[in-house]
């Protein structure tokens, strides 16, 4: 039992880390979000469906046109909900990815339909046993994945040059400028970054929760919940803060109820932004006079 | 044109106005300097020369080339580089990886060999930074952050590299040091526009002179003239009250 | 033509049940109503105090539920249970402000998010109190007809407070936390109190309309209180035109006949409403009122010159007992490691002392210390010889310490008037509740507040900019009116960040005959400025700070000849 719950907590908790390592990255290079995040993971999960199941493509090449889809998905928040919003200081930003979040949602009601689907895999069909609990090999691989994905952001950040750019913009971005990195596009990569890390996690998850229109908010959500316990501004705060996300999620659901799962979850939001009002390791900005 | 020209900028913060039609050159092999109080525009003038602030109206060119109205990190990669107030080095990356991204800039195409010349051009100038290369830069004292600012300038291999009050917050001691730096490069033919409030060492470096009053060119000339200029010292400390 | 708007829409709203029998008509404008007194509250927060929620439908639900419960299990009188809505609403709303108001940004919009979810699942857990799923039945019911006059009623009290509410102190006060709260600290207003009061105030409203939610339906469940009922509130609230008073009413009809007249496009709804946000954020920044009201203005005339200016200080307060004002000992603060004061020590007494060093040298650090913005490392500071050392920036200015900013920090929101007026009302703008009715006591306090304020608008020259918003000031007026606001909260001392900054040198001129004025009538002054000729001129004291150290300290005379001094600001001649 516990087992079951530590892997099932695991596998929830990395891909909300991972969902939300998006909102870091956008947030730390261009002080905004993407609040669709959570229908960036639908279309993940709906566009892998549709070329994979409902067109029958061969499993590289349905990633392959899945990942650029959602390339072109977060570039094109970027230029029409955040860029033209993006020195206001409003949070017009906010309001109009939510927007953007609505109508996608909207979109893939009427193309996809409103019932959920089972999205087929090798790796749901038969579950592993294992010390008196039983998994799929699916709920091994996410967790797997997501550490590895999280690991090769970080790679991309600390280790290429164009990460090192990007991490520049986003430690002082007037300075960066200085230096010749064209800002909008620095602000646009971090974007498209992170519909990737978004939609990605929806294809993984799809088979375990199946694929239906409505299924981002929640994740997008609790990832949200995920980035802000962990600190906006810290890549490893938000990866500890998933991984406990997930853990707590999945004990208390199989301890106490499904119902109690969210109350106790973003409760545990509001006390530690009551404890920590920047997040675990997230820096509390600085009062400019 | 050669160099770097203004002619009848004006500009400010927002609705602010601070700079009230300036003009000014920069030749080719020279060094600049740009003296006046605090307050008086220095600052808000490389900012709008480097393209951070827009200017409201006016010329500016570099080497006969309209630089204005362009963002930042265009008029960088023209080869017109700002090391501004602050310093502004990424305390998160290595004293390497900050002057590496100093070679974003460059119009030489990345040229290896070019780079590597520059990078031990620098080291030489600045030896502290030498030791402290594979550390962070925010780990850095202000006077060696200011090194690297400056030895980031010149991985740039810019045209003209802008600075702007190099000396703030330093010692005496660092002070003079990076005067001596910068003394240094001229004469490898770099070109240097100097925004200073330390009058007395910007004005024994430069070859040339503009003092800058509440956002107007009040005097220009050969530095060793505007050093003796009376009124230089009472732009500073103040005229008795005119009754 | 505003008065037009509202006779239009008032003769709608009681026309309407006369017209037509036909209930879906009534049910469709009373659920507009309904949205009007939600949105109304939601006004207080994200218009006037400048604060965001998507947890709204939280509030409302506790209204719907308290009413329902109180009724329905209790047996209570309806309109006692409605009070118990809007009071248990407002309650859980404080609570929920005094933890999700020490953030702000995304932290503040995840606490209210969270805020809503909880709620939802504590809905449909709790399954004894609030029958889980199902919901609560059989809530007594009026005809539809009275639902109708009763809520439309309650929308138009809505209105009717929240436009008591806008031209009121408190009013003023959330606007100011708004537009500036570090100016609005330096006034004397804790911004996390007064951002406290709008959330309460708000999410009562919310509760208020839960409450007739339930009573109009006679049946509430959990779905009618999600995360998207918290985003249509605002969606509504920004469409109509957030800070206006019509907008609320605006913007909840439009969002709720809209979806009616379009239902062959159900399916379509959401990309009509995402639709409809897109080009709200676009085309109307401001809201529909906020887009008219922005073309009316367009066509006033410009406001004239000012006059000849003569600033003076609201009466003093009395004299302090010592000669020392503030005496500052052995202050320190460091920044990332860097010192940017190192044990400076000062006394403030009468007259204008300055501060003046190199650029970067500590002023005005030191300057927000001793106003409380910034907290020193080690060091004491006592006020007439009260120890300040560590108090909030609005703690310090309440015993009588007021200040400018080097980049002028005006209240935009509000007219020049009105921003001299926040000055004026400073920690005490009033009772809420009696500013919200327009009592008597509330409205004449209120007329005194503005004709102290006008009084000084007037000396000071800016008379005839009184009602242009603040916004709209020439620069070099903006810092007349940031001084005549300081100097609206009767302050002993007074400090100034570079005050000379960016002007012209007439206004320069002007500027020094105001400060020689002060000098003879007002409070003291602690000058912070790089503007040599004017320091020279009036300061009857001034220390020199280098490296945040206390290099020079005496007359003019005495500092213009240290030669530490004219070391520090040509450096040594090579």
């Amino acid at each position: 039992m516990i087992l079951q719950l530590i892997v099932t907590g695991l596998a929830l908790g990395s891909m909300y880390g991972l969902v939300a390592l998006g909102y870091h990255i956008t947030w730390a290079t261009s002080r905004t979000m993407n609040f669709s995040q959570g229908q960036t993971v639908m279309a993940g999960a709906v566009v892998a469906y549709t070329f994979f199941v409902a067109l029958g493509w061969p499993f590289v090449p349905a990633v392959i046109a899945t990942l650029g889809c959602l390339a072109a998905f977060g570039a094109g928040i970027e230029r029409i909900a955040v860029r033209p919003f993006f020195r206001a200081a409003s949070p017009a930003w906010l309001l109009s990815t939510i927007a953007c979040g609505i109508i996608a949602e909207n979109v893939a009601m009427l193309t996809f339909g409103k019932d959920a689907r089972a999205f087929p895999s090798a790796l749901t069909q038969r579950p592993i046993l294992m010390g008196g609990a039983g998994f799929y090999p699916q709920e091994l691989l996410i967790p797997c994945v997501g550490f590895l994905l999280m690991a090769a952001v970080q790679g991309f950040y600390h280790h290429t040059a164009y990460g090192k750019q990007l991490k520049a913009v986003a430690y002082n971005p007037e300075a960066a400028g200085l230096m010749g990195i064209h800002l909008p596009r620095a602000v646009m990569s971090a974007y498209i970054l992170s519909a990737l890390l978004a939609g990605i996690a929806g294809v993984l998850l799809a088979p375990v929760l199946n694929v239906a229109a409505t299924m981002g908010t929640i994740i997008g959500l609790k990832a949200f919940a995920v980035a802000i316990i962990g600190g906006l501004t810290s890549a490893p705060g938000i990866i500890v803060a998933g991984l406990g996300y997930g853990l707590v999620e999945s004990f208390v659901a199989g301890y106490l109820s499904t119902g109690a799962r969210e109350i106790i979850g973003f409760g545990l939001v509001i006390l530690v932004l009551i404890v920590r009002p920047w997040g675990l390791l997230g820096a509390k900005p600085a009062r400019r006079i | 044109m050669n160099g770097l020209a203004l002619s009848g900028v004006t500009g400010g913060y927002g609705s602010i106005q601070v700079l009230r039609e300036i003009s000014l050159r920069v030749h080719p092999g020279e060094i600049v300097t740009i003296v006046g109080v605090n307050g008086a525009g220095k600052t808000t003038l490389l900012r709008s020369i480097a393209g951070v602030l827009k200017s409201w109206r006016g010329q500016i060119t570099l080497d006969g080339e309209s630089i204005i109205g362009h963002p930042s990190y265009w008029v960088a990669r023209r080869g017109l580089v700002l090391v501004p107030e602050g310093r502004g080095i990424f305390g998160d990356q290595t004293v390497r990886e900050n002057l590496l991204l100093g070679t974003l800039a460059r119009r030489d195409g990345k040229d290896a060999a070019a780079i590597g010349r520059d990078l031990e051009r620098s080291l030489t100038l600045f030896p502290a930074l030498r030791e402290r290369l594979d550390g962070l830069a925010g780990g850095l004292s202000g006077g060696q952050q200011q090194m690297l600012a400056l030895a980031r300038g010149i991985m740039a291999a810019p045209k003209v590299l802008l600075l702007d009050e190099p000396s703030l917050g330093l010692s005496p001691i660092l002070v003079r040091q990076i005067f001596e730096a910068i003394g240094r490069l001229r004469q490898e033919g770099l070109t240097v526009l100097l925004v200073e409030q330390m009058a007395g060492q910007a004005l024994a470096l430069a070859d040339r002179a503009y003092v800058l009053e509440q956002g107007r060119i009040t005097l220009e000339g050969a530095a060793s003239q505007v050093r003796e200029n009376p009124s230089v010292m009472q732009a500073y400390l103040g005229r008795n009250r005119v009754t | 033509m505003r008065r037009a708007g509202w006779i239009v829409l008032g003769a709608a709203v009681v026309l309407l049940p006369t017209v037509t029998a036909n209930t879906y008509y009534l049910y469709i404008v009373a659920s507009a109503g309904l949205l009007t007194i939600v949105t109304a509250g939601l006004n207080v927060l994200v218009g006037f105090s400048g604060q965001m929620s998507l947890g709204h439908a939280g509030f409302y639900a506790i209204g719907a539920y308290t009413a329902a419960i109180c009724t329905v299990k209790l047996g209570w009188n309806p309109w006692l249970a409605f009070l118990a809505a809007v009071l248990c609403a407002a309650l859980v709303g404080a609570g929920v402000a005094g933890a999700a108001l020490r953030v702000s940004g995304p932290y503040l919009a995840m606490v209210t998010i969270a805020f809503g979810i909880i709620v939802e699942g504590i809905l449909v857990e709790w399954i004894p109190v609030t029958g889980g799923p199902g919901g609560i039945f059989r809530i007594p019911k009026p005809s539809l007809v009275w639902s109708y006059v009763l809520i439309m009623a309650v929308a138009a009290l809505a209105l009717w407070l929240t436009r008591n509410l806008r031209h009121s102190a408190w009013g003023r006060a959330f606007l100011a936390v708004r537009g500036s709260d570090v100016a609005a600290e330096s006034l004397g207003l804790s911004a996390y109190y007064v951002r406290i009061v709008a959330f309460t105030v708000s999410a009562g409203f919310a509760g208020a309309g839960g409450a007739l939610f339930a009573f109009m339906n006679g049946y509430i469940s959990p779905d009618s209180f999600t995360l998207q009922t918290s985003i249509l509130f605002l969606l509504a609230l920004l469409f109509g035109g957030e800070g206006t008073v019509a907008g609320p009413a605006v913007g909840s009809l439009v969002l709720t006949l809209l979806p009616e007249l379009l239902t062959s496009l159900t399916d379509y709804r959401l990309i009509i409403y995402g639709g409809l946000l897109m080009c709200s954020i676009y085309w109307l920044p401001a809201g529909v009122v906020g887009a008219c009201r922005s073309r009316q203005s367009d066509s006033s005339d410009q406001p004239p010159e000012p006059n000849r200016p003569e600033l003076e200080s609201q009466p003093v307060r009395p004299e302090p007992a010592t000669d020392r004002l503030m005496e500052v000992e052995g202050l320190s603060i460091t920044f990332g490691g860097v010192a940017a004061l190192s044990g400076v020590s000062l006394s403030l007494g009468r007259g204008i002392q300055a501060v003046i060093g190199p650029n970067g040298a500590g002023k005005t650090s030191l300057l927000n210390v001793l106003s409380g913005y910034y907290v020193a490392k080690a060091g004491h500071i006592r006020l007439d010889g009260e120890s300040v050392t560590g108090r909030p920036p609005y703690a310090i200015a309440r015993r009588g310490v007021a200040r400018t900013f080097q980049t002028p920090q005006l209240f935009i929101d509000l007219t020049v008037l009105e921003n001299v007026a926040v000055g004026v009302a400073g920690s005490r703008p009033g009772i809420i509740l009696a500013a919200m009715l327009g009592l008597p006591m509330e409205v004449r306090r209120d007329c005194e507040i503005l004709q102290t304020s006008r009084v000084l608008l007037d000396r000071a020259g800016l008379g005839p900019w009184a009602h242009a918003r603040a916004e709209s000031l020439p620069s070099g007026l903006r810092r007349r009116l940031e001084i005549v606001r300081a100097l609206a909260t009767a302050p002993r001392l007074l400090m100034l960040d570079e005050p000379a900054a960016g002007l012209s040198p007439t206004e320069i001129q002007e500027l020094d005959a105001d400060l020689s004025r002060l000098r003879a009538t007002g409070p003291s002054v602690l000058l912070v400025e790089h503007h040599m000729d004017l320091v020279m001129a009036i300061s009857d004291h001034i220390t020199v700070l280098d490296y945040g150290r206390v290099i020079a300290s005496g007359t003019p005379d005495a500092v213009r000849s240290d030669p530490a001094v004219i070391e520090a600001y040509l450096g040594a001649s090579a």
